[in-house]
């Protein structure tokens, strides 16, 4: 998959895996690792440009006598998420219009 | 190798990072260890899942020209925060200037309207000439076109002479009117476009 494209997605993913509920990292890899490639050392710059653009707010808690961070989306996160789904609507009639004309091409 | 000692090599490869930036980047791979080790990896499995020190350093300075590091903002990261930042940048007139903006108004007013007065002034005058101009064409060419029928009339009367000086001068009157009627038009095109500066000017004033 394309770099750029990649980088776009795993944020949108980051910010769809805190969208219902607040997320602490290790939890966020593990949700959005079934759909897209993802490390615990990947996920830390996304958090950090996400935290920078004002998407998403972070908070500690205790837990096992230890600090656990967890992140919280905010409106312009969901923002963010709901400009991603306006924009692949375009690219999903897009994507049927490519596939459908190189099937009508094999058929002829 | 063993948490602490992947901590401390990280803080050490990380000198290029502010501190504060040094130190949320220890505090997230401590707790990524952490948890890993309470899913059931050893402490070396969860060191070494985290990747080889490359895709670490990597991403570490991923978006490091991005991120400007100590941004500890005094207004929360709210909707009501960006809105309030916006509105404020809007207004970029100082207090003490729209105070005296006030205040002099009884001056600035007046002299605004002085000359809102004059122009209107220079506007009537500049169409009472067009008209008086227009009345002189007109006449002129009522007068010459009248005078070449009642020149006729005087020549059947047998006064070639009176014939002769009346005609001449329907001729002049007629030759008159076209030289003012270009005339007229060429000082209503001038007119025209003084109007359509002046108020364009006036314009981009209020505006």
């Amino acid at each position: 998959m394309d770099i750029q494209l990649k980088r776009g997605l795993l944020d949108i993913c980051v910010l769809a895996a805190i969208k219902n509920e607040d997320s602490y990292g290790y939890q966020i890899v593990r949700e959005i690792g079934q759909f897209i490639r993802i490390s615990e050392s990947t996920l830390y710059p996304i958090l950090r440009r996400l935290e920078a653009a004002n998407c998403l707010t972070v908070y500690s808690v205790e837990h096992n006598g230890r600090l656990r961070k967890y992140y919280r989306i905010t409106a312009m996160g969901r923002a963010r998420l709901d400009a991603f789904t306006e924009e692949w609507k375009e690219i999903m009639t897009i994507y049927q219009y490519v596939t459908k004309e190189t099937t009508t091409h094999e058929e002829s | 190798m063993k948490k602490a000692e992947f901590l401390a090599v990280l803080y050490e490869k990380t000198v290029f990072l502010p501190q504060y930036e040094r130190e949320k980047l220890i505090e997230y791979y401590t707790e990524m260890i952490d948890e890993a080790m309470e899913e059931g990896y050893s402490e070396e499995d969860a060191v070494a899942r985290l990747g080889t020190w490359d895709e670490i350093m990597e991403q570490v300075s991923a978006n490091r020209t991005k991120t400007t590091p100590p941004a500890p903002e005094i207004i929360p990261p709210t909707e009501a925060g960006i809105g309030q930042k916006k509105t404020r940048r809007k207004n970029n007139l100082p207090v003490w200037a729209v105070l005296l903006l006030i205040l002099t108004s009884p001056i600035w007013a007046s002299i605004m309207f002085g000359i809102l007065i004059v122009l209107f002034v220079l506007v009537i005058v500049g169409v009472a000439l067009l008209i008086t101009l227009f009345a002189v064409v007109a006449s002129l060419a009522i007068v010459g076109v009248v005078s070449i029928p009642a020149s006729l009339i005087v020549l059947f009367t047998g006064n070639s002479i009176s014939f002769a000086v009346i005609l001449g001068a329907a001729l002049v009157c007629i030759g008159l009117a076209i030289l003012c009627e270009i005339l007229f038009s060429f000082c209503a095109g001038l007119f025209g476009t003084l109007i359509r500066v002046l108020f364009s000017g006036f314009g981009r004033i209020f505006h």
